[in-house]
Order: C-alpha cells, then sequence, then structure tokens
C-alpha cells in the first residue's frame, strides 16, 4: 500500500514536470512577441528591442526554461503584462470561486447521479426505466451554456429572484455567496450529472451479473440490501475513476460557466490572458489546473485504498 | 422413498421476450428425499444450471424467463410462493453454490461478515454469537486457523479456500436442500477431490438433501444416491446410481460413460465431447428423440418423441424407444465394471 501511494505520488510529480514543461513551451514557441504586445502598437522597434532583452525573452529557449522553473518552485509566478499585477496575486483571488463552484457542482452531481443510476439499473425492467434512461442520454447532449442561459432567463430575467452575474466572496456574507453561485452550481451539476449517470447505471448492470450478487440473492439478502452492501460499493470503485477521468470535463465546464456568469475565477482569468497573450498569467494558470488534476488524482487514489481492500493489502 | 423433501413437476422453463419460445428446460420432473444426494448430468447447456436456478427462485423475478411446473417444497409450490416468503427460504431452508469459487464473494467485503450476513438473516443470534459461529463454520468446512482468516478478504484466500468459504456460507442457515452447481470445476484435481469428501461429509453431518451438479460421472459414481441425465433441457434416463451407472438404458448415458477414461475419472473436468453436438434450444426443438441425430441406434421410430418409461422395477426411468434392451458395445460394459 505503501508503495502503491508512493508509485502514485511520482507519477502525480512526473505528470506536473511534464505540464509544466509543456505550458512553457507552448507559450513560448507561440507566434507573436510578447514584448511588442506588451508596448502596444505605437512603439518604436527599438524601443520592443529593449523591452525584449529585459524580459529575457532574447535567451535561448532551454536558458529561459530553466529560469521559469527555478523561478516558478521558488513560488515566483511573475508579473503579469496586462495588469503589472504579482500573478501570485492573480491566482490567490481567482481560485476561491472556482473551487467553490467546480467542488460544489461535483459533490452535489455524486451524490444526485449515484442513487439514480443505481435505481436505473436495479429496476432495467420497470416502464420508467427506459423513459428515464432516454431523458439522461438527451441530457448528455444539451450543452451546458444552453441550460445556463435557461436558467438566467427563468430566475433573473423573468422571475428576478435571482442574480445573473457576478460573484460574492464568502467573505462579503454567506447568504449573498450562496445566492450568487446557486445558478453557477445548478448549471455545472446539471451538465455533469446525466453523463455520470449513465456511467453509473451501466457499471451497476455490469455488477448486477457478477457472482456474487447471484450469492446475496442466494443467501436471502433483501433487494435493496444487495443494492446498498454489495452493488453500490462495487460501483463506486469504477465510478471513482471514471470521475477522476472526467476532472477535464470538469475544469472545460467550470470555465465555460464562469464565463456565462461573469465569476471572476480561474476560467474566466485564463481566457482573458489568452486573448490578451499575457503569457505569464498564462503559465500561472495552467500549472494551477495541473497541481489541481494532480492533487484529485491523488485523493482518487486515497480513495481506491480506503474502499478497495484489494489495493490496500497488497 | 421416505420423507419427500423436494418434488419438481413437469418444471419447464423457456425465454420470454426476444429469443421467444426456446424452452431451457422441458417438463422435467424428479425428487429428492430428505438427506439424499441426486446428481443431475449432462453435457454442457442440457439446463442444468437453469434447472438448479429454478429450483432456489433465481430467475424466477427475470422477466427473461418464463416458468411452468411445479416445485414442491415440502409439499408448498415454490412456483407460485410470493417472493418475499422465497427470499426467506433463499439461503435458509434451501442453499445453493455455484461453479466460479472466484467470482462468487464479494471482493471488497471479509469473508467473516459475507457469512455473518447469512447468520443474520436466518438465526436470531446476536453479534459475539454469530461471530462464534461463523468462527465454527469456517473450521468446519477446514480452513486453517480460522481465527485468524475469519477477517480475510476473497483475495486473501485460494479457489479451494473460498470454495469451502462459500460451503460454510452455504450452512449458516442450516439448510435441508444444499444445491451444488458444480461447485469443483473450476478447481485444481487435488481441490476437487477434497471439495468432493467435504460435501459427502457434512451433508451426513446435517442431514441435508444435496442436488448435486457435474459434467462428471465419476463423481456421480462417489457421491449420488440417484441420478438424473439431461439432455438437450429433457430428462433422458434417472434412476439409483448404481442401476443407472451399471445398466445405463439410454444410449446418451452409455455414451456419457464410455467417455470418460476410468483410470482418472474424478480429474476429468470437461466431458470429451460425443459425436455431433447438442441441439440449439434457441432454434427450437427437433421433432422426435433430440439426441437421434447423434444416436449409433438410431432407427425410424426415433422421429416421434419416446416417452419417460420406467423399466420393471420402477425406480429407474428411460427416456428410449429401446428400452429395456439397449445394445451396448463391450467398451461401455467394461467401464461400468470398473465403477462398480
Ligand atoms: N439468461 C439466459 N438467457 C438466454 N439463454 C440462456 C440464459 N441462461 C441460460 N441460457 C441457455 O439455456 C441453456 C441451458 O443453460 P444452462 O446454463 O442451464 O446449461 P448447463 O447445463 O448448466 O451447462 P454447463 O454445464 O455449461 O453449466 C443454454 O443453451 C444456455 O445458452
Ligand atoms: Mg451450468
Amino acid at each position: 500500500m505503501g508503495t502503491y501511494l508512493l508509485g502514485r505520488m511520482l507519477g502525480g510529480l512526473a505528470t506536473l514536470i511534464c505540464v509544466s514543461a509543456l505550458a512553457f513551451f507552448a507559450t513560448a514557441l507561440a507566434p507573436g512577441n510578447p514584448a511588442a504586445v506588451l508596448l502596444g502598437n505605437m512603439a518604436t522597434p527599438e524601443r520592443v528591442e529593449a523591452v525584449t532583452r529585459q524580459m529575457g525573452l532574447d535567451q535561448p529557449l532551454p536558458t529561459r526554461y530553466l529560469i521559469w522553473l527555478r523561478e516558478t518552485v521558488q513560488g515566483n509566478l511573475g508579473t503579469s503584462n496586462l495588469s503589472f499585477k504579482p500573478v501570485n496575486d492573480l491566482l490567490m483571488t481567482a481560485l476561491p470561486p472556482t473551487l467553490q463552484l467546480a467542488f460544489s457542482s461535483l459533490i452535489i452531481a455524486v451524490v444526485i447521479a449515484l442513487p439514480i443510476g443505481l435505481l436505473l439499473a436495479q429496476n432495467e425492467r420497470r416502464w420508467w426505466s427506459r423513459p428515464v434512461s432516454a431523458l439522461i442520454t438527451v441530457g448528455i447532449s444539451v450543452p451546458g451554456f444552453w441550460v445556463g442561459l435557461l436558467l438566467i432567463i427563468t430566475f433573473s430575467v423573468w422571475l428576478k429572484l435571482l442574480p445573473s452575474a457576478g460573484y460574492v466572496p464568502l467573505s462579503r456574507g454567506v447568504w449573498g455567496n450562496f445566492r450568487s453561485m446557486i445558478l453557477p452550481v445548478l448549471t455545472l451539476t446539471i451538465y455533469l450529472v446525466p453523463p455520470l449517470v449513465r456511467f453509473v447505471r451501466m457499471t451497476a448492470l455490469e455488477v448486477l451479473r457478477e457472482g456474487y450478487v447471484d450469492t446475496a440473492r442466494a443467501k436471502g439478502v433483501k433487494p435493496s440490501a444487495i443494492l446498498m452492501r454489495h452493488v453500490a460499493p462495487n460501483t463506486m470503485i469504477t465510478t471513482v475513476t471514471y470521475i477522476g477521468l472526467q476532472l477535464g470535463v470538469l475544469i472545460s465546464g467550470a470555465i465555460v460557466i464562469e464565463v456565462i456568469f461573469s465569476i471572476p475565477g480561474l476560467g474566466r482569468l485564463g481566457m482573458n490572458a489568452v486573448l490578451n497573450r499575457d503569457y505569464p498569467v498564462i503559465q500561472g494558470v495552467v500549472l494551477v489546473a495541473a497541481c489541481g488534476y494532480v492533487l484529485v488524482n491523488l485523493l482518487i487514489d486515497l480513495a481506491y485504498v480506503l474502499i478497495d481492500p484489494r489495493v490496500r493489502t497488497q | 422413498m421416505t420423507d419427500l423433501l423436494l418434488d419438481v413437476r413437469e418444471l419447464s422453463v423457456s425465454l420470454a421476450g426476444r429469443g421467444a419460445g426456446a424452452t431451457l428446460v422441458d417438463g422435467v420432473s424428479f425428487s429428492v428425499a430428505a438427506g439424499e444426494v441426486v446428481c443431475i448430468v449432462g453435457e454442457s447447456g442440457c439446463g442444468k444450471t437453469v434447472t438448479a436456478r429454478s429450483i432456489i427462485g433465481l430467475n424466477r423475478t427475470d422477466p427473461n424467463f418464463e416458468l411452468s411446473g411445479n416445485v414442491a417444497f415440502r409439499g408448498q409450490n415454490l412456483l407460485e410462493l410470493d417472493e418475499e416468503s422465497m427470499r426467506r427460504l433463499r439461503g435458509g431452508s434451501i442453499a445453493m453454490i455455484f461453479q466460479d469459487p472466484m467470482s462468487s464473494l464479494n471482493p471488497l467485503q471479509r469473508i467473516g461478515a459475507q457469512i455473518d450476513e447469512a447468520l443474520s438473516i436466518h438465526t436470531q443470534l446476536d453479534r459475539t454469537a454469530r461471530r462464534r459461529r461463523t468462527l465454527e463454520l469456517l473450521a468446519e468446512v477446514g480452513i486453517p486457523s480460522p481465527d485468524t482468516r475469519i477477517d480475510d478478504y476473497p483475495h486473501q484466500f485460494s479457489g479451494g479456500m473460498r470454495q469451502r468459504a462459500m460451503i460454510a456460507l452455504a450452512l449458516a442457515g442450516n439448510p435441508a436442500l444444499l444445491i451444488a452447481d458444480e461447485p469443483t470445476t473450476a478447481l485444481d484435481v487435488t481441490m476437487q477431490k477434497q471439495i468432493l469428501l467435504l460435501i459427502k461429509r457434512l451433508r451426513a453431518e446435517y442431514a441435508m438433501a444435496v442436488i448435486f451438479i457435474t459434467h462428471d460421472l465419476g463423481v456421480v459414481a462417489e457421491i449420488a444416491d440417484r441420478v438424473l441425465v439431461m439432455y438437450a433441457g429433457r430428462c433422458v434416463e434417472s434412476g439409483p446410481v448404481r442401476d443407472v451407472l451399471r445398466a445405463p438404458q439410454h444410449p446418451y448415458t452409455a455414451r456419457l460413460l464410455a467417455s470418460i477414461p476410468a483410470a482418472n475419472r474424478v480429474k476429468t473436468r470437461r466431458l470429451p465431447t460425443i459425436k455431433g453436438a447438442t441441439p440449439m434450444l434457441a432454434d427450437g426443438r427437433p421433432k422426435g428423440c433430440a439426441f437421434r441425430p447423434r444416436c449409433d441406434f438410431a432407427f425410424e421410430q426415433c422421429s416421434d418423441e419416446p416417452p419417460l418409461a420406467p423399466l420393471e422395477d420402477g425406480a429407474h426411468l428411460s427416456r428410449c424407444w429401446l428400452v429395456p434392451s439397449v445394445e451396448r458395445s463391450p467398451a461401455d460394459l467394461k467401464i461400468v465394471e470398473v465403477l462398480q
């Protein structure tokens, strides 16, 4: 078990190094000189060249990468080319809304999708199973932003119950924060639930065909207990893996929703940075996203240890 | 026969829905007396498992299957019993163990907990008493030092030990009838023998009846009181084990006997095939005797289905027009002698 977790951690570290290199080279090799962008259209070529040298952009790429890596490891991500604020500060203000959005939605989605998927699998032959499954399939093909816009129209424009945009930090009141997050979280949850339900249902259908489910039935276990004690835990194992693989979907979904609801989160920060070729910020956002990815996957490996004795005792 | 425990009359199981019409089990009748061991033999796909699962009611709620006939357990027709009463019976008076011990235990639960679950359903014991009983059961089925093994997970057990644990689990409800569906097929040779002896011993100890499903006539000779030979979903021959093995009346039984090498009777995992293949039941039952295309003795009359007719003593039944004088080759007779 120790070696298992150690291996996973080393794997995570390797991922981080690869992503950091990717983040650096992808932005460094992109066309367009950041110095020119920084100075605007009116700058003289001499001035551009001077700033280029000042920013270290005339150095060979590997040198630039090593310098960048050294600074990054020390926690210095540079300053934004756009606002001249430290990237660290920008990330620190953008992180809380994103984390709040992503994790509340994910947790709510899992809590909703797990029982629905299990019940759909167990009642495969009931008349209502087919229409609900069809609805889920439809739900998968509905784009997240469309649901968001519908919700805005309904709750903000018509009913005037909830704000359509903006983010109220927790520090400025729990109630305001809660109100401002209802629609975004709802939208992201609705986006996440259908594929999760489908996955849980399919996995549970396979688990239901396993020999130990027959054994449980032959023991005289109640159907509800079979579902809770035998089917659900075994379904969870595969589902946990699936959630790890779907983190990318979660991140991209969060970005779209931050843009729709004008939430000043990581997604919007990254989006603006890309549009303005603000390289230090782009790199910072990519690094934070990668760290999040690696961290969550480590948590998932830890969850395995908790759920699956085969991992624990090997 | 004294004290009838299970009486299966004209049990038929057919597929409903998509593959509609295919009859997997067709009018099978047999009975099991208390404490008796009845073996069901036949090639792969002849409906042994479907029959067993119908008795314990594992497929009664599956809309893919349509069951008819009468399965009387202690005089009560199980096919008409409500699911809740049937559930109480499962794992209690009727227990079942399966072919593949690798998949029949929940990988996420401790062995002890899985036995405990059965005890908590079928006994009034409290927590500590259940644990004591679980340890007893594990010792009973030959798990060495049960107190260190009770909290192991299935993956820490070998295949043979898992099957022992499954047997302990089946014993938890003190069953009057144990259904064992090829419990040794997935195990290696020495383990097969041990599990067989274990079931034999426990059956005497617990005075339970056993329906033992197998491919292996060597196993039949070892354990059975009576045999039921199935072919293509039908019973083609049944009777006391000595009569059937000594003087098989149906050519199919005779071929089954001939196809086991006498020296390693217990070893044969799969039956060496008899020429030809079993008919695909999904295509509908062939007219006349189902064994006719593979039978060395087939003649005109075989295009009509023969009845399951008793021999002179009445206990030995066979479904063949040639009864009671099937001509058997000398080779067959030799094996029959070895088995005696
Ligand atoms: N759920 C099912 N749906 C459709 N057909 C089935 C189903 N279960 C069994 N069958 C069919 O019923 C027939 C009898 O199967 P069964 O499992 O009873 O055979 P068996 O005698 O136990 O064979 P084996 O020795 O291989 O275990 C086979 O032709 C099989 O394909
Ligand atoms: Mg079978």
